[in-house]
C-alpha cells in the first residue's frame, strides 16, 4: 500500500464517499439523452435569451422565442413516449474481461403502432466503489493534481467508479419494431464487461429520440434477469513445462472420465472390506458365489496446485485483478488430459477446487476464478495450513501472491522442506527482482508470464 | 502555441467531403447563411466569397493534412485576431460599441478556423482543440498515466451556422425570424444522425407518438 493516509484524512475520506456516491449514483447521465444538435438548440436558447434582453436594439429575442418553443416542444414530445415492448436476450455463455461482446435481443412489439428508430440500451448494475477502495487507493499521478482536487478527490472517485465499473454498454443501432410481427425483430446489442465476475442483466432501456432529434426519450422495461459470466482475462503460456513428478491419484481415479490409463482392467480379486462398490463384477459373483471385483491398473499423474493469495485490504494496482488472471491462464494451459490441477484459496473460508480432465472442467475453474475475491489482510496463516493439509497429493505448486512478506517466503519454505517443487510468483508494481520469486509486474504480466 | 509534431501541407488527398460527415449542414445552407449575413450587415463584398470558400469545400477534391496541433494554433490565431479587433475598439470607443462589432464580424474573425476543419482530411477536429483548460487537462492526464477516452469530435458545422444567425440578429431586420427557421428546420430536417430519418419532416408531428 503506497502512502498509507493519516488518521484525519481517512475520516475525512469516510465523511466524503457517502456524499459522492449520492452524486454519482444515477445510473444514466442526462448527456447521453440530449442529442447533439439539443445542446446547440438548448445553448442558443440561453444565449439569445441573454443577448436578446434589449429587444429594441437587436432581433435575437425572436430566435431565443424560436428556440425555446423548439425544445419545450421537443421535451414535451418525449412524455408520450410509452412503448408496450417485450424483449428476450441471446447471450453467450461466457465472455471475458476486456473483449467486447456482440449479442442479440429479440424485441417484440405488443402496441399497435410501429415503434420507429428505437433504440436498446442495457443498465446493469453499477456498485459504487466502496469507502474502503475510495481510502486506500490512489488515482495514477494524483500528486500532479492542485490542491484542492487533492483534498477533495472527487477525481479519486470517478476513477474508481471507471475502475470498478463493470460492463460498458453502448446503444443499439435504431431500427423500427411493427406491431404483431410474426417473428420478434431481432436487435444487435454489444457491451464490454471490464472486470470479471457474474453480472446480472435485468432491466434495459428503451430510446427514442424526439420529433427534432433534441431529446432521446427513455423508458425502462423490465425482462428476464441473465447473468453474464465474465471469465478473468488470460495470458498465454508458451513452453510451460513444470515440475514434479507423477504419483498415486486413488480420488483422481474415482473423478475422472473415461479417458485415459485409470480404466484399464487388470484383474479380478476378492472384495475386500472399503471396495467400492462400482467396481463389483457381478457375473463372477453369481458365478462362484462369493463377491468380486475388479481391479484396474493404478494411475500416475501429476497433481499440480495453484494457490492463489487474496490478502490484501485493497488492489490499488490492480494486483489482484492480474493474480487472479495468472491463476486462471494457469488453469487454462495445464493440460488437464495429462495432469489433475487443484486451486486452492481463502475466500470466506478455505476453498479448494479440483479439475479433472476434460475442456468443461476448466470452464467451471474459471467460473470459481471469475468470483474470488480479496479477503482482508489477515489470515496467510489460514492458507498456509490448508495449503499443508494437501501435502500428500501434491506433485508441485504454483503460489500467486500479491505481495512477498515473511509469512509469504516462510510458506514457499514450508512447501520446500517437504520436497515440493514451488514456482512462487509474485504480482506487484512496488516490489523487483524479489530472491526466490518471480516479480510480475501488473502492466506488463504478459511479457513476464511469456519469461516463465 | 504548443510545437508541432506534423506540419500543415497542402498536398492533395481524395478523402470524404466535410458534406459526408453526419453533422455537416446540408449542402448551401452555409452559403445562403453568410449571404445573408452579408445581407444583414451590408457586407456582401465579404460574404460573396466567403460563401463561395465554405460551399466549395464540398468539391475540392484537394485537402491539407492538419493535426491536432495545426487546428489549435489556428484557434489561437483567430482568438488573437478577435482579440486584437476588441482592443483596439475598444480604445476608440465604448464598451457598448465594442460588442456590436464584435457580433458583426465574428463569422469572419473565425472564418479561417473553420475553413481550417472544412478543407482538413480529417472533416471534424476534438472538442478540446477550443478549450485551454480540457487541453490542459489532457496532456496532464496523459503525462500522469491515466487512462484516456479517445478525444471527442465535432463539427464546426452547425456551431458555425448558429454563429452567423446570432451575428445576422445583431440588427433589426423584417426577414430574421423566417430566415432562422428556415435554417433551423432544414438543418433539423437533414439531421438523420439524431432526428428518425423515417419521420419527413412535413409529417413529423401526425407520426410521431
Amino acid at each position: 500500500m503506497k502512502n498509507k493516509p493519516g488518521p484525519l484524512r481517512r475520516g475525512f475520506l469516510r465523511v466524503m464517499a457517502p456524499l459522492y456516491r449520492r452524486m454519482t449514483r444515477r445510473p444514466y447521465r442526462l448527456g447521453r439523452r440530449v442529442t447533439p444538435s439539443g445542446w446547440l438548440v438548448f445553448g442558443l436558447a440561453v444565449l439569445t435569451g441573454f443577448m436578446g434582453i434589449d429587444i429594441g436594439r437587436t432581433a435575437l429575442y425572436q430566435m431565443f422565442v424560436f428556440f425555446l418553443v423548439l425544445s419545450v416542444v421537443g421535451v414535451f414530445s418525449t412524455w408520450f413516449f410509452h412503448p408496450r415492448i417485450t424483449f428476450r436476450r441471446r447471450l453467450p455463455r461466457y465472455v471475458t474481461a476486456g473483449e467486447a461482446v456482440s449479442y442479440q435481443a429479440e424485441v417484440i412489439n405488443r402496441g399497435h403502432f410501429t415503434q420507429r428508430h428505437l433504440s436498446l440500451l442495457e443498465l446493469p448494475p453499477a456498485p459504487p466503489p466502496s469507502t474502503n477502495a475510495f481510502v486506500h487507493e490512489v488515482e495514477p499521478g494524483e500528486h500532479t493534481r492542485n490542491w484542492f482536487d487533492r483534498i477533495f478527490a472527487f477525481y479519486r472517485w470517478t476513477w474508481l467508479v471507471e475502475k470498478y465499473r463493470l460492463v460498458r454498454s453502448e446503444p443499439s443501432p435504431p431500427v423500427d419494431v411493427p406491431p404483431n410481427a410474426s417473428e420478434p425483430t431481432r436487435v444487435t446489442m454489444r457491451l464490454t464487461p471490464n472486470r470479471r465476475g457474474i453480472i446480472e442483466l435485468g432491466r434495459i432501456g428503451v430510446m427514442r429520440p424526439d420529433i427534432f432529434g433534441l431529446v432521446k426519450a427513455l423508458r425502462f422495461r423490465r425482462g428476464p434477469v441473465d447473468e453474464l459470466i465474465v471469465l478473468p482475462k488470460r495470458y498465454s503460456l508458451p513452453g510451460l513445462s513444470m515440475p514434479g513428478r507423477s504419483q498415486y491419484q486413488p480420488a483422481g481415479l474415482a473423478l475422472s472420465s473415461a479417458m485415459g490409463r485409470s480404466d484399464e482392467f487388470m484383474s479380478l480379486r476378492d472384495y475386500r472390506p472399503g471396495d467400492p462398490i462400482r467396481h463389483m463384477h457381478w457375473r463372477t459373483w453369481a458365478r462362484t458365489r462369493r463377491p468380486v471385483v475388479k481391479e484396474y491398473e493404478d494411475e500416475f499423474v501429476p497433481r499440480y496446485t495453484v494457490v492463489l493469495d487474496t490478502f490484501a485490504d485493497a488492489d490499488p494496482d490492480d494486483c489482484f485483478e492480474e493474480a487472479v488472471s495468472v491463476a486462471a491462464s494457469f488453469a487454462c494451459e495445464l493440460d488437464t488430459q495429462e495432469s489433475l490441477l487443484d486451486l486452492l484459496f481463502i475466500g470466506a473460508e478455505a476453498h479448494c477446487f479440483s479439475s479433472d480432465r476434460g475442456a468443461r472442467q476448466t470452464e467451471m475453474m474459471l467460473e470459481v476464478l471469475a468470483s474470488v475475491q480479496l479477503s482482508g489482510a489477515a489470515g496467510i496463516d489460514a492458507l498456509e495450513r490448508h495449503v499443508l493439509s494437501r501435502l500428500r497429493d501434491m506433485s508441485a505448486c504454483i503460489c500467486i501472491f500479491i505481495d512477498w512478506d515473511e509469512p509469504r517466503q516462510a510458506l514457499v519454505r514450508a512447501l520446500r522442506a517437504n520436497g515440493i517443487p514451488v514456482t512462487p510468483l509474485v504480482v506487484s508494481a512496488t516490489l523487483a527482482g524479489e530472491g526466490g520469486a518471480t516479480v510480475l509486474h501488473p502492466e506488463r504480466v504478459a511479457e513476464g508470464m511469456v519469461r516463465l | 502555441m504548443t510545437s508541432s509534431t506534423s506540419s500543415t501541407s497542402s498536398n492533395a488527398s481524395t478523402t470524404s467531403t466535410a458534406s459526408s460527415h453526419p453533422y455537416a449542414p446540408p449542402p448551401y445552407l452555409l452559403g445562403f447563411a453568410f449571404l445573408y449575413w452579408g445581407y444583414s450587415h451590408s457586407l456582401l463584398w465579404i460574404a460573396v466569397p466567403a460563401a463561395v470558400l465554405v460551399e466549395y469545400a464540398a468539391h475540392a477534391d484537394w485537402r491539407w493534412n492538419l493535426s491536432e496541433v495545426d487546428f489549435v494554433r489556428v484557434w489561437n490565431a483567430s482568438m488573437i485576431l478577435t482579440l486584437v479587433v476588441l482592443a483596439s475598439n475598444l480604445a476608440g470607443g465604448g464598451l457598448e460599441e465594442t460588442f456590436s462589432i464584435a457580433i458583426r464580424w465574428i463569422p469572419v474573425l473565425f472564418l479561417p478556423f473553420f475553413l481550417s476543419q472544412l478543407y482538413s482530411t480529417s472533416g471534424d477536429m476534438p472538442l478540446n482543440t477550443v478549450a485551454v483548460l480540457a487541453r490542459r487537462r489532457r496532456r496532464l492526464d496523459r503525462i500522469a498515466g491515466r487512462h484516456l477516452e479517445p478525444a471527442r469530435m465535432v463539427h464546426l458545422g452547425y456551431p458555425f451556422l448558429a454563429l452567423l444567425l446570432l451575428s445576422s440578429g445583431a440588427v433589426r431586420l423584417p426577414l430574421f425570424l423566417p430566415a432562422v427557421v428556415m435554417a433551423t428546420l432544414v438543418g433539423l430536417a437533414f439531421n438523420h444522425r439524431d432526428r428518425p430519418r423515417s419521420h419527413p419532416l412535413v409529417i413529423w408531428l401526425p407520426c410521431s407518438r
